[in-house]
């Protein structure tokens, strides 16, 4: 059970965070829908874990507080910054009550009672304002059936209004939802529309916690907004021609469930489904929009297709969560019923008429024109105009957006051609220069376009780091609070772009570093005000592009690390020995944290229960071909830098002849070559060594670290490939040096990633398979034994 | 071809290959291709019986020699009757297993697979599937899993120390 | 007969909570899992019909054991679970070939609802 409450603490602290911040953007303005019905989640979650834990009296408070919130949906008008006050007062009474929720302390229990008071007298004074309906709820949660009716009741006043205001409004106005099923029922049901109310979500028919799935006959649809497709001319276009084609135009309706979440995505999921049947054209909102959730429950697209089964459709769709409803109907009939529009006068609300009349003329203007030629049978449009189709035929767009949305595996096919079609190039390159002048030339030219094919294509990968910076403010201020520390994060470099298949593996491990530098990095206040150091912490978050790389660190002005701590921690858990150990300098000493088995505090303290260690932080760096190391100064601070190549799958590298076989190592871990005389060569303690300008590093035989044929021992000079790669410097010695080449990097596959010291594969020109060496795993994993 | 039912007991297609005078086989939906002998690159500090990678098509594919998978006595070099099966092994890929000879796609009935014999022991027997009696050929049915096994894995990354030490 | 379930999900509490859900409304829940991993070897162990899938996971995350799942078994019916705000991540689990998706926090009614049109 306790295993439960410390998870049970960890989320319901992270409600806490969200809670602050949705209030927060709350207090710029109260009256904000979204805002209410975000915490009106928060609230309603945090009531059910401390239901499902037993908490009662934390779940009292929550479900009181849910019921008094729910009172403003729909009346959003009432909020005002003393009840978003009374809010904030909330969250503390919470966190009271979260310090020990099975037991509360005196204390926390009478404030809790307190604001359970509060909440009763609040909710009086809010009845008094509203407006009929709610008479009947005073502190009764359970009474949703109730408000269910109330609301019907309250839309069948207003909806009385509509009528008669909609009878004032410009004939063009036609936000008439064509409600009727495929089957040709005429169905406008006037009784969802509501008039004048910023309707956040509709009617909220089962009192809006969807508690109760059924909603009362057609609720939830809506219909505030406009929701007519507007064409634009390449769109008409698009029409005609598939009309001419013998395909019809389907406008199909989607309605999602109220308080649907990430609605973006279930409207991708329709559309989705939708390519299955038929042709996209457009949809309203606009696909733009719907991808920024500007919309509320309710979304048209019209697709063309010659073979679309509106009941199959149907069925497609409303298996897609979270979709209450889907209407098909003929997009002739949906365009000929607007024609009708005036007469009805069933109107939407008239916010979004007076901020259109302009655009309501347009539509009216465009419809009508091709409505009359509509009105005679489809081949007649055809026939009128031959001239548009023939000039636009030729560029007509799918869809009329700035993005598309493109399955990232037909994008990693494009890549991976590419990438194929380099090495080719290089093949023919390496064939056909020289042979003839005109050959040349060609060679050159194409030799351009594949090199700016493959920008373009490392490109399409790259992604701003940006959304994975995100998040880390709030965390940072939860991760803070509950460590009692103070921090300030600051972010810099968002907009530096990587391969996006890193982006997402990226969020973990920074998260850790980060906790990480909290928890062990930040001293608490008073130790820093003694230390003489700013009250505040600082950590930075950076990103930037440095030669062929992108470049993350994350620096604190905290206590930094002790090498002399870290050496004996090591020491004590066995990470390294004596003599390992005398061998290191100070950084060295520190990157020790990455070996398993590490962690210099006394117990864990972190709660979230993911337990990731730096040695995981670096293997998740490392399968990203990136590089980790930390620098730090005690008493100053600490920086952790993390590198990560500039593109995945295409690399320069370096072709070396060594052990019998060919290898490619990539130039960015590669500082220099250079040819060494015997003499130049020491031996120290049976490693040969050697001293280039002022330095010291390690030499190895290439071929034999890898296993292979050892290099013939005497030779007259020797090519060495000096490598750096992080804090690592050294030398490998090889038979021939081959040249540079680009080459596009292979998955070894499953069975063989894990190979230490070989990073992957490429094939060369004549198909033959050449091992990519990873200098880092070479030599991390070596085993001193050349003599 | 039709299919016949042959009261209950189903039939099995394998691809039957040999390696030195031992007929073996493996279940026919798992096999990809097969194809002669390329090139094949051998990897640095691998277990003697992963022979090294081939390219297919673009993809990296790791090669097995069964022999040596099996520790039978090879007397003579692979010639031009030697083959390299590509097969998929569940959820982790494709491998590419080097046989002496392939002889032919084979469809016996199960009930005339039986369980591996008792006394085969250690890791050959792990590899075995069942055997399969056909006429007097007795053949050994693999399990294409175990080809590669997890233990394997590790037995890879630790042997780059031991392979470094007997140099 | 009940669908049967493996939960996935690197929090004990929330399996515990998703695995009261299911059982209070009619799932069987075959088993848990509480990494990427763990998730793809339970899922050749149990074979449920269907899954709900954690996206934030150490030692592999919900996508990548989706793509193993699904690569295993075509057929595989899972759920993704994610965190507000994550909707690149949900799309790409989609492509990976998750069939739905559900928000955290949880609506008990959505994540049934979600699950029943999931499994058919």
């Amino acid at each position: 059970m306790d295993d439960y409450k410390e998870i049970f603490l960890a989320e319901a602290n992270e409600y806490m965070q969200l809670l602050n911040d949705c209030l927060m953007n709350m207090e710029e303005n109260p009256q904000d829908a979204e805002s209410l019905q975000e915490i009106f989640r928060l609230v309603h979650s945090l009531k059910g874990m401390a239901g499902t834990m037993g908490f009662d009296l934390l779940k009292q408070v929550a479900h009181d507080l849910e019921n008094f919130m729910e009172q403003f949906k729909g009346n959003e008008h009432l909020l005002n910054s003393e009840i978003v006050d009374f809010f904030f007062e909330s969250v503390d009474v919470f966190q009271g009550l979260l310090i020990d929720p099975e037991n509360p302390g005196e204390n926390e229990r009478e404030t809790a009672q307190l604001y359970l008071e509060k909440i009763s007298s609040y909710w009086q004074e809010v009845l008094e304002e509203v407006p009929a309906e709610t008479e009947t709820e005073t502190g009764a949660p359970s009474s949703e059936g109730e408000t269910t009716g109330e609301t019907t009741a309250e839309r069948t006043a207003g909806e009385e209004e509509a009528v008669s205001a909609g009878d004032e409004m410009p004939a063009g106005e036609s936000g008439v939802e064509s409600e009727g099923e495929f089957e040709g029922e005429p169905a406008v049901d006037k009784r969802e529309e509501p008039v004048g109310e910023p309707a956040a979500e509709g009617m909220p028919a089962a009192a809006g916690d969807g508690e109760e799935e059924i909603p009362c006959a057609d609720d939830g649809e809506e219909t505030a907004e406009d929701l007519t497709i507007e064409l634009s001319e390449i769109e008409k276009e698009i029409l005609n021609s598939a009309e001419c084609r013998g395909e019809q135009g389907y406008v199909v309706k989607v309605v999602l469930l109220e308080g649907a979440m990430m609605k973006s995505v279930r409207s991708y999921m329709v559309i989705r489904a939708l390519e299955q049947f038929g042709e996209i054209v457009t949809a309203a909102p606009s696909l733009q929009d719907l991808d920024e959730e500007k919309f509320d429950q309710a979304f048209k697209v019209l697709v063309v297709s010659s073979f679309l089964e509106p009941a199959k459709v149907k069925e497609a769709i409303l298996n897609i969560a979270e979709v209450q409803q889907v209407e098909i109907t003929l997009w002739q009939d949906e365009v000929a019923q607007r024609q009708e529009a005036p007469q009805e006068a069933a109107d939407t609300s008239d916010g979004v008429a007076q901020a259109e009349p302009a655009a309501a003329q347009d539509a009216a203007g465009d419809e009508k024109a091709p409505s009359d030629a509509d009105k005679a049978v489809p081949e007649q449009s055809c026939r009128q105009q031959p001239d548009k189709k023939q000039t636009s035929s030729a560029s007509v767009p799918k869809v009329q957006e700035k993005m598309v949305r493109v399955e990232t595996s037909k994008l990693d096919d494009l890549i991976n051609l590419i990438g194929e079609m380099v090495i080719m190039r290089n093949s023919v390159m390496e064939k056909g220069t020289g042979l003839s002048e005109e050959l040349d030339q060609s060679l050159d030219q194409m030799d351009r376009v594949i090199t700016e094919l493959q920008n373009v294509s490392m490109q399409l990968r790259m992604v701003p780091i940006k959304q994975v910076f995100e998040r880390f403010p709030r965390m940072m201020r939860d991760i803070c609070r509950d460590r009692g520390k103070e921090v300030e994060l600051s972010i810099s470099g968002e907009d530096t772009e990587l391969d996006r298949s890193i982006i997402n593996q990226l969020s973990d491990p920074l998260v850790h570093i980060l906790r990480n530098a909290v928890d062990h990095g930040i001293e608490d206040v008073q130790e820093r005000e003694s230390k003489g150091k700013s009250r505040i912490g600082h950590i930075s978050l950076r990103a930037f592009h440095e030669s062929n790389h992108v470049v993350l660190t994350v620096e604190d002005d905290g206590k930094g690390m002790d090498p002399e701590k870290i050496k004996k921690a090591a020491l004590e858990k066995g990470v390294a020995d004596e003599e390992e150990l005398s061998r290191m300098d100070e950084d060295e000493i520190i990157n020790l944290l990455f070996r398993s088995g590490f962690s210099t505090a006394p117990e864990i303290t972190d709660v979230s229960g993911r337990g990731v260690g730096m040695d995981a932080v670096k293997k998740a760096v490392e399968s990203m071909r990136g590089s980790i190391e930390i620098k730090s100064e005690v008493g100053k601070g600490s920086m952790f830098i993390l590198r990560f190549p500039l593109t995945l799958a295409i690399i320069k590298a370096l072709m070396v002849r060594a052990g019998g076989y060919i290898f490619a190592i990539p130039i960015e871990s590669i500082r220099e070559n250079v040819l060494l005389q015997p003499h130049q060569i020491k031996t120290i303690q049976k490693e040969w060594v050697v001293n280039m300008r002022g330095e010291v590093f390690s030499l190895y035989d290439l071929g034999k670290l890898l296993n292979f044929a050892p290099m013939d021992e005497e030779k007259d000079e020797y090519n060495v490939v000096v490598i750096e790669t992080g804090q690592k410097k050294a030398g490998f010695l090889v038979d021939e040096l081959l040249g540079q080449q680009e080459v596009v990097i292979k998955s070894l596959g499953n069975f063989l990633k894990d190979m230490k010291g070989i990073t992957g594969a490429t094939v060369l020109g004549d198909g033959r398979v050449t091992l990519i060496i990873d200098v880092l795993g070479l030599l991390e994993d070596r085993r001193v034994e050349v003599g | 071809m039709e299919e016949e039912r042959i009261e209950e007991s189903r039939e099995v297609q394998l691809v039957a290959f040999m390696l030195e005078d031992e007929e073996f086989a493996v279940d026919i939906h798992k096999v990809r291709e097969v194809i002669k002998l390329p090139e094949i690159t051998p990897l640095p500090r691998s277990v003697d019986f992963i022979e090294g990678v081939i390219n297919l098509r673009g993809d990296i594919i790791p090669v097995v020699d069964l022999c040596k998978r099996f520790s039978l006595h090879r007397p003579e070099e692979r010639d031009e009757q030697s083959r390299i099966i590509i097969v998929e092994i569940d959820g982790s890929g494709e491998i590419g297993l080097i046989v002496d000879a392939v002889s032919e796609v084979l469809r016996i009935s199960e009930d005339v697979i039986h369980p591996p014999p008792t006394n085969v022991s250690g890791a050959r027997a792990e590899l075995i599937q069942g055997v399969g009696r056909l006429d007097n050929r007795l053949i050994i049915i693999l399990n294409l899993q175990e080809i590669l096994t997890s233990e394997e894995q590790l037995a890879l990354e630790e042997v780059t120390i031991t392979d470094k030490d007997t140099k | 007969m009940a669908k049967s379930i493996l939960v996935i999900d690197d929090t004990a509490f929330m399996r515990t909570t998703l695995r009261r859900m299911l059982e209070e409304n009619g799932f069987f829940v075959a088993g848990e899992a509480e990494n990427g991993e763990q998730a793809v070897e339970k899922y050749k162990e149990l074979k449920p019909d269907l899954v709900t899938m954690d996206i934030t996971m150490p030692v592999k995350n919900g996508i990548d054991a989706t793509k193993e799942i699904m690569e295993y078994d075509p057929e595989a019916r899972i759920v993704v679970v994610s965190a507000m705000g994550q909707k690149s991540v949900v799309i790409d689990a989609l492509n990976a070939g998750a069939k739905d998706f559900i928000v955290k926090p949880f609506r008990p009614d959505r994540v049934i609802e979600a699950l029943q049109k999931v499994a058919n």
